[in-house]
């Protein structure tokens, strides 16, 4: 059984002549551990797309199960706490709290679970792994565009999600950085044997993907 | 040109696009204004007719349209009239040797006066009945005599009771029939219920009161060279300038001879205007902040298609005008309108509520607008600036500037301190407090010589007004104080010819000569001593009842020894008190102090005796005074003896009934009260007053409803102010976050946990108000508590229980408001907008 499906999945704006299919009927599976890259140009639907397998936004039909759970069927409570639970953010504009540090920052997601016992080791080595040991104790604002992003993606995998969902997370970055983040996600994530959803415009990080799928005018053309 | 008008056309028009759309901004802003200008208003209303009534009564004072007045002859008013400086000058001769004798005229002094033409024509005293006098027994009254005596119009008989001085010096009061030949306009209304001027003819004084001392008749100046600037605290010192050149024996005026205290009068006014200019531009700044960050995204796109931070700027502040022309109209009226109601109960707490005058609404809106105006330019302009000088790129960026906490939280606690301040006043206000402070006993006969000197001759209390009041019904007790009083009782003070309150003099010898002396080696004559001509000490001594000793020892403490009332029944032993100020005694040595144990061999003198009556005693205790309220009777008193000891000494001692405490089972209604005013009344003697328990708790009733009246409308609309400051700010915070709040709902923040997050955040800054609240709130609920009966602990835990609770209410009910508010977006629409 697929660990994420997409089955059907609808999602309109607007009526009449100014109707925008920003997703029509787009349906598909991914494994456990499996690379997934979607691709496509600009409105395209692909954030959209993301938004509604990660359940921040509401298909207006069609369904999301993530480990059996069908997303729609859950109560915006019970769905922003599978979310917590079960799914990994990074954003191309890092959404790091400012008044936080790193570390608090990276255990935001766990605390917000009311967990008072942190796995200590787990998420030390996910601060090893991506390099911001020395940094636990600075404030974003203090830290490169890189550095933030990587600081997002341990707070994406603190929780040890089902999947992480990445929307663009090199897109601030120039092409330097950019590679070295992306080599630290993809090491971290196969280490961690994580399945990941990734929308990017870069062909090289697409390259690298286990699977692409291509999206035009809402729809999925190829995969 | 053309092009200009159109646009600035295009300006207004879009000035009114950018008012019609946000509708829930201008009602905000609106209120905001309206708040302050109501409270600038009430203000100015309340300040300025404080300082109006305040004129009015310096300006109600005989020769009202006079600078003032030289006491002297009419050769001193030849000399005057010639001066320079003089504009004009006004004889009014004074035609009785006293202030007349009727029983309508009891409790009001009223003088029979026969003032020259320019008096009539200065001070604006015309007939409105009749004529002016003409005969030597014609009078003309004012009408609101009249009115008091039932009289319509000129015409009729009045029996006028005039004191006159007879050829051997002594005063007599004669029943003088008068012609009523006319009715006054009376232009110091405001005093008709304590002074009246009857007019007559000159030729009255050779008819009836032909051997009336010179130098008391009245010589009224108008001055030409007064500073404008020293606001008339110059008078004072040219009177009295003139007074010296012509040999003239004193001076009068009701203008202050201190600049400063004429300028205090303006400080009511200006202190509160400050501190509601300072609320209302929290207020104001708050609410523009969050608007104008909501409106950032405008200022980028105007930016982007071209519009100039000016025209922006003018876009703007059209807005902001017409908002204000509706929140300073409504603010006005009703702070003005409000004003008028409150004011005269905010005077009826003072001395000066019959001379009420109200504010001139003209100048009240002219401060008003001025100020409001002010406040929203310091308030706006600033911040419409900066969102004008933004790029279009920042504009898009924009991340508005975190206004700094800790002025919000010291603007909320500036009203919550007042809040409890006023509120700890007007709550804890007890009028039972300040009717026992003011009230020994049910009821009260004074005579004035307890507390001042007398400007006529001393009329004592008659013996038979006690046995009437005392054998009243109701009546259980009248306890009498004497104190002695030994002639002549003439005092010559700064020229003014006055009589001592009650002394008696005593020869100097023993301890209480060598306390005299030592006293008048250190004062160097700032003591408060006085001599009869052969150099006996006067000193006021007084006799009261066994039974008054315990009542009247908790207005003075001791300083040495005991009171005991059975060694004071014995008759030999007495209370003193040192005829000096406290701070000259504590320069003298102990050893030349008359201390608790000391035998006093006093010699008494007794004038209608003539005679010295030689008495030892021995003290029982050395008090000081501790009266604040003048409730007690023996608080200035030097010796205080057995009444039986004091008849002894006294045999005329029926003269020297100094005051009287009237004893009853049960408090007296006011027929009662009436029973006892009206025996007084019959003494007619405008030198007794009464005092009731009765009427205290009256005017303490009407003083706590106005204090409530006026507390309650301070605190809720600078608590209003406050409260707005708080939800602004907090709004602001939120408003602020918004992308940082969606993120973290994001990553899976649930509603209720962001409900919960955003109550901890407004506690927390409320947490650090209410301690500044609480603290700074006791000192102040202290202070002004003080003022009235003292601060009450209960009302003060209840005021912070209510903050607390009010706090804690108002961060609960914003953070639900604002999690519905935050959630009508969904989290991709604020993510993608943040």
């Amino acid at each position: 059984m697929a660990l994420l499906e997409a089955l059907n999945l609808k999602k309109y704006y607007g009526k009449g002549s100014y109707l925008v299919k920003a997703v029509d009927d787009i349906s598909f599976g991914i494994d456990e551990g499996e690379f997934v890259a979607v691709v496509g140009t600009s409105g395209s639907g692909k954030t959209t797309l993301l938004n509604l397998l990660g359940g921040l936004d509401t298909a207006d039909s069609g369904k999301v199960v993530i480990r059996g759970k069908s997303l729609l069927e859950l109560g915006d409570e019970e769905r922003t706490v599978f979310r917590r639970r079960n799914i990994g953010f990074v954003f191309q504009n890092y959404n790091l709290l400012p008044e936080a540090d790193v570390y608090q920052n990276i255990i935001l997601p766990i605390r917000l679970d009311g967990s008072k016992n942190v796995d200590e080791e787990y998420v030390a080595g996910l601060i090893e792994k991506l390099g911001l040991g020395d940094k636990l104790r600075v404030r974003p604002n203090q830290l490169s565009g890189g550095q933030q992003q990587r600081v997002a993606i341990a707070r994406a995998l603190s929780t040890k999600p089902a999947i992480v969902l990445a929307d663009e997370p090199t897109g601030n970055l120039d092409s330097e950085t950019s590679g070295q983040v992306m080599e630290l996600l993809q090491r971290t994530l196969k280490d961690l044997g994580q399945t990941m959803v990734m929308i990017t415009h870069n062909e090289a990080v697409a390259a690298e993907a286990d699977r692409i799928l291509h999206i035009k005018d809402g729809k999925l053309i190829k995969e | 040109m053309f092009c200009k008008n159109r646009q600035k056309q295009i300006l207004k028009e879009l000035a009114t696009q950018q008012l019609s759309s946000h509708r829930s901004r201008n009602l905000v802003m609106v209120i905001a204004i309206a708040l302050t200008a109501l409270l600038l208003s009430f203000v100015f209303t309340a300040g300025l007719s404080f300082i109006a009534t305040m004129r009015e009564s310096s300006e109600a004072a005989p020769g009202p349209y006079e600078d003032g007045a030289v006491i002297g002859t009419p050769d001193h008013y030849e000399k005057i009239v010639q001066m320079e400086n003089v504009e004009w000058a006004d004889l009014v001769l004074s035609c009785s040797s006293s202030s007349l004798k009727n029983d309508e005229f009891a409790g009001i002094q009223t003088e029979l006066l026969a003032p020259d033409e320019g008096y009539y024509c200065h001070n604006k005293i015309m007939p409105v009945s009749g004529t002016y006098p003409q005969d030597s027994n014609d009078i003309m009254i004012s009408d609101t005599l009249a009115e008091r005596l039932g009289i319509e119009n000129a015409g009729g008989q009045l029996l006028l009771y005039v004191v006159v001085t007879s050829d051997n010096g002594s005063k007599e009061e004669t029943a003088v029939p008068m012609e009523i030949c006319g009715v006054y306009g009376n232009p110091i209304k405001n005093l008709s219920s304590i002074y009246e001027e009857i007019y007559t003819a000159a030729g009255f004084i050779q008819w009836k009161n032909p051997c009336l001392e010179a130098g008391r008749d009245y010589i009224y100046i108008k001055f030409n060279d007064l500073n404008p600037l020293a606001l008339k605290s110059d008078v004072y010192s040219k009177l009295e300038q003139i007074r010296q050149e012509v040999g003239a024996n004193y001076v009068q005026t009701r203008h202050y001879n201190n600049f400063l205290y004429s300028l205090l009068m303006v400080v009511p006014v200006i202190l509160p205007a400050l501190l509601i200019v300072v609320s209302g531009y929290f207020l104001i700044y708050n609410v523009f902040s969050i608007s104008i960050t909501m409106d950032v995204e405008w200022f980028g796109m105007m930016k982007t298609i071209g519009a100039t931070q000016k025209q922006m700027i003018y876009i703007y502040r059209r807005q902001i005008w017409i908002l204000s022309l509706a929140g300073m109209s409504a603010g006005i009226c009703f702070g003005y309108l409000l004003g008028l109601v409150l004011s005269p109960r905010i005077l009826a707490m003072t001395s000066f509520t019959m001379y009420f005058k109200g504010a001139n609404a003209v100048v009240v809106a002219a401060f008003t607008f001025l100020f409001t105006t002010v406040t929203l330019r310091i308030g706006s302009l600033g911040i419409i600036r900066k969102a004008a000088s933004l790029s279009p790129v920042d504009a898009a960026r924009y991340v508005p500037h975190k206004r700094k906490k800790l002025v919000t939280v010291l603007s909320v606690s500036l009203s919550g301190i007042i809040f409890v301040a006023v509120g700890n006043a007007v709550f804890g206000y007890n009028v039972d407090t300040e009717v026992e402070r003011h009230n020994q006993e049910e009821c009260r006969i004074l005579h004035h010589a307890n507390f001042e000197a007398l400007e006529d001759e001393y009329h004592p209390i008659r013996y038979e007004t006690y046995e009437q009041v005392k054998a009243l019904p109701f009546v259980q007790d009248v306890d009498v104080i004497y104190k002695g009083r030994t002639m002549p009782d003439e005092m010559d003070m700064a020229g003014m010819e006055l009589y001592y309150r009650f002394y008696a003099q005593i020869r100097q010898s023993g301890a209480l000569k060598r306390e005299v002396d030592a006293i008048l080696a250190v004062s160097g004559g700032a003591d408060t001593l006085y001599f009869a001509d052969n150099g006996d000490i006067k000193l006021e001594i007084s006799g009261i009842g066994v039974d008054r000793l315990e009542s009247e020892s908790e207005y003075f403490h001791v300083i040495e020894g005991e009171v005991d009332s059975t060694l004071f029944a014995q008759g030999d032993y007495i209370l003193y008190q040192s005829p000096s100020y406290k701070y000259i005694m504590e320069t003298i040595q102990d050893s030349n102090k008359v201390h608790a144990g000391d035998n006093l061999t006093i010699d008494f003198y007794d004038d209608t005796m003539e005679r010295y009556l030689t008495k030892t005693f021995t003290v029982m205790a050395v008090m000081e005074g501790d009266d604040p309220y003048a409730a007690g009777n023996l608080s200035l008193s030097n010796i205080v003896m057995n009444d039986d000891i004091f008849k002894e000494i006294y045999p005329n001692y029926k003269s020297h009934i100094a005051a009287m405490e009237v004893r009853s089972q049960r408090p007296l209604d006011e027929r009662e009260v009436e029973q006892i005013k009206a025996i007084i009344r019959k003494e007619h003697n405008s030198q007794i007053s009464i005092e009731t328990r009765s009427e205290d708790r009256t005017y303490y009733t009407q003083e706590k409803n106005s204090v409530l009246i006026i507390g309650l409308f301070f605190s809720s609309v600078l608590g209003l102010i406050g409260i707005s400051n708080l939800v602004n700010t907090i709004v602001m915070d939120v408003v602020f976050r918004k992308s940082q709040i969606a993120m973290l709902q994001s990553i899976g923040m649930t509603r209720k946990q962001l409900c919960r997050m955003l109550f901890k955040d407004s506690m927390r800054l409320g947490s650090i108000a209410i301690v500044i609240i609480l603290t700074v709130g006791w000192f102040m609920a202290a202070n002004v508590s003080s003022l009235f009966t003292g601060f009450d602990f209960r009302a003060y835990v209840w005021e912070s229980m209510g903050i607390v609770v009010f706090f804690a209410a108002a961060a609960g009910i914003l953070a639900v408001r604002m999690t519905e508010w935050l959630n009508k977006k969904t989290i991709v629409e604020r993510l993608r907008n943040g």
